[in-house]
């Protein structure tokens, strides 16, 4: 191991940013600012950072983009998760994009198995138009993010294996936003 | 089963958190009881807290034992409360027992021993006679023996010696990663590894009583202590920062080679099996009922008829545990009033009806008998 | 590992010295050192558990035993060097005094100040205890000696 660096310096930053994760998973669409996030590893964003070191721990398993030593590091070190592959990962953070249909799905009758995708973006308030409905959201919600067409389709075809499925957390600097398995996203 | 939600307690409840703690505390003209006191002069205690409450912590125990006046139950059981709140933050590389800095190491089934037979600070050959000089007089200081102290000794395993090897069964090797208890539910029958864990945290007591039982015919083994042997291993981590392996420090064990003839199966010859006792402390009694134990759990893959309570793997594990046995015995005590209430009520109806069908007998006899008059 | 063979590298063996002193002994032990650098935490000192492992019969596949309580701490120091402390128990500052020693023994300029100062007196205390203990020990070692013998 070689790349060192602070985590989070008390508990109560940790419980922060918990509450953040919470809400933004409760209410998908709202961006939520981290109050207190924790100086990231290079390559990953304060918000990133803190997602991963929030729900991480020595019970799960993560990954990480490929060559991202310093963050491993990072994270192996603070959180004692076990590093995997993409597929078998509880966690995994990647930048822009990635597959969902190759991340662990869950089962019906432990859907919670599913992955929790961290991704990390461009921004939050950019990109093609979406309207969000669904659990957490009154009527409805409109964003804009710089989500492809390959995620929408990811995305419907999610839709269909209810309860099973991926959560995503966005992240840019020290904000999120969440999007969980339950939500319906529409192309306005 | 309904539960109450009662109210009204909490003056009651503070008075009695106020009174405990003046019982707790005894007479004041009385010197409190100093944690150091408990470390140094009530170390059996705290080797079985240590134990049961499933946390190698020798300061801990001795809180624990203090805050529960002496209960070791009670006490073992805020030590493993406590260690809840604690995260698991690595595993230690297995100790090795062979490389022990031996205080005590006696056997039963060889006279000349490689290192010889020690008796390290044992109660085995006083008389069990009250000893009313301990409750003023300091012992003399331990006569330190003439020369320079020798180099220490490090003793191989009487089970690993030649000339027992031959017939005694091996244990299965290998360094697959083992089952943890804590960590998920215990399915029966639980393998080895789980059943080991559990046994050593599980009631000196009750683990004593099932021991003594295969003794005395309930799934009887012919046990002989190949080894017993008390003291000091380090233990050793690997630290993914680091890399390589560190010492943490050094905890006492008690570890016991129960040595059992066996009259073979029709798949293995006759030879001697085995049954292992590893705990917490100096504690040979909880080291060698665990070792009778475990070779009696061992019965069903053994090929042996399992008809004893010892060999019986659910019955052991699943009553081993004191706080677990003593949080469901216990509950008992919490209001049951509603349940009650309906128990009394179906007691009274069955009790009527009862009565009723007497009497509705008792006048048909009559008028029977009225009839043939 | 306290015989310490030579197949120990020097900060193993220093570790476990450190591992096992108290934080009475080590501060007693550093006011006669160069003072310690400033330094910053990496992993604030915390208290965990260790699962103790054993093996069946002795030496055959491992089994859970049960826990102990161990504490540990990550620090870098003005130098930039960084050090890692863990030792049993539940004393944060004491751990967090391996960590920073651990990190300036590593520099070889300096290491000879502390292992002065801390290690030697420690090596030497530990080895006295164990040599005490085992001269107790070997005290009650039991003589057997045959009938035989004594009618002659």
């Amino acid at each position: 191991m070689k790349f060192f660096a602070p985590g989070f310096t008390s508990p109560t930053d940790a419980q922060s940013c918990f509450r953040g994760i919470l809400q933004a998973l409760s209410t998908p669409g709202e961006i939520i600012t981290l109050d207190r996030p924790v100086g990231p590893p290079p390559g990953l964003s304060g918000a990133a950072a803190s997602a991963l070191l929030t729900l991480a721990d020595a019970t799960v398993s993560a990954s990480l983009p490929e060559g991202d030593n310093d963050a491993r590091d990072w994270l192996v070190f603070h959180a004692g998760v076990q590093m995997t592959a993409p597929a078998t990962a509880d966690f995994v953070m990647a930048r822009d994009h990635f597959d969902l249909s190759q991340l662990k799905q869950g089962t019906d009758d432990v859907p919670e198995d599913g992955a929790t995708l961290v991704l990390d973006v461009a921004s939050l308030e950019s990109g093609r138009a979406f309207r969000l409905t669904g659990p957490g959201i009154e009527t409805e919600t409109r964003v804009k993010l710089p989500l492809s067409a390959t995620f929408l389709t990811d995305w419907r075809r999610q839709a269909h294996i209810t309860p099973r499925g991926v959560d995503v957390i966005l992240c840019h600097e020290t904000r999120i936003m969440g999007l969980p398995r339950s939500l319906t996203i529409e192309e306005i | 089963m309904a539960y109450v939600a009662v109210k009204g307690g909490e003056a009651a409840i503070s008075a009695a958190h106020s009174w405990l703690a003046e019982a707790r505390r005894g007479a004041p003209d009385v010197p409190g009881l100093d944690l150091a006191q408990i470390t140094e002069q009530l170390g059996r205690a705290v080797d079985r807290v240590m134990a049961e409450g499933a946390l190698y912590d020798r300061d801990l125990a001795a809180l624990a034992i203090k805050q529960a006046q002496g209960d070791l139950i009670e006490a073992a059981f805020l030590l493993r409360a406590y260690r809840t709140t604690l995260p698991r933050l690595i595993d230690t590389t297995p100790v090795d027992t062979s490389a022990m800095q031996i205080f005590r190491r006696v056997s039963a089934i060889f006279k000349d021993l490689p290192g010889g037979q020690r008796l390290g600070p044992t109660t085995d050959y006083t008389h069990r006679l009250l000893d009313f000089s301990l409750e003023t007089a300091a012992p003399a200081p331990f006569a330190m023996p003439a020369g320079e102290p020798g180099a220490i000794e490090k003793m191989p395993r009487v089970t690993d010696l030649l000339g027992v090897e031959s017939l005694l069964e091996n244990d299965p090797t290998g360094d697959e990663t083992p089952g943890d208890l804590t960590m998920d539910p215990l399915e029966y029958p639980a393998p080895r590894d789980l059943r080991l864990q559990g046994l050593a945290r599980g009631d000196e007591g009750f683990l004593l009583a099932l021991g003594y039982s295969t003794q005395r015919g309930y799934g009887s083994t012919h046990p002989f202590v190949g080894e017993l042997r008390m003291g000091e291993v380090a233990v050793s981590i690997v630290p993914p920062e680091l890399g390589f392996a560190i010492d943490i420090g050094d905890v006492t064990l008690t570890e016991c080679q129960m040595v059992n003839q066996f009259g073979g199966s029709k798949t293995v010859p006759p030879q001697f099996t085995r049954g292992y006792g590893l705990c917490f402390g100096h504690a040979d009694r909880k080291a060698m009922a665990m070792s009778l134990v475990d070779r009696a759990m061992r019965a069903g893959e053994l090929g042996e008829e399992v008809t004893a309570p010892a060999q019986s793997i659910e019955f052991v594990l699943s009553h081993c545990d004191n706080i677990e046995a003593t949080g469901f015995v216990e509950h008992l005590k919490l209001p049951h009033h509603v349940d009650f209430q309906s128990e009394l009520e179906t007691i009274r109806a069955m009790r009527a009806e009862a009565l009723a069908a007497l009497e509705a007998r008792k006048l048909k006899e009559t008028k029977r008998e009225s009839e043939t008059l | 590992m306290f015989d310490a063979p030579s197949s120990l590298s020097p900060r193993q063996i220093w570790l476990g010295l450190l591992a096992r002193a108290s934080r009475e002994r080590l501060s007693q032990l550093l006011d006669s050192a160069p003072p310690l650098p400033g330094f910053e935490r990496l992993r604030e000192p915390e208290c965990g558990m260790a699962m103790i492992r054993g093996r069946m019969g002795g030496n055959g596949a491992p089994f859970n035993l049960g826990e102990m309580t161990v504490t540990r701490c990550s620090v870098r120091d003005e130098a930039g060097r960084v050090g890692h402390g863990y030792a049993a128990g539940h004393d944060l500052e004491q751990v967090e005094l391996v960590a920073r020693l651990d990190a300036v023994l590593q520099d070889e300029a300096l290491f000879e100040a502390y292992d002065q100062a801390v290690l030697q007196p420690l090596a030497q205390a530990q080895a006295t205890r164990r040599l005490e203990t085992e001269a107790r020990a070997k005290a009650t070692e039991v003589k057997f000696f045959t009938l035989a013998t004594m009618r002659s």
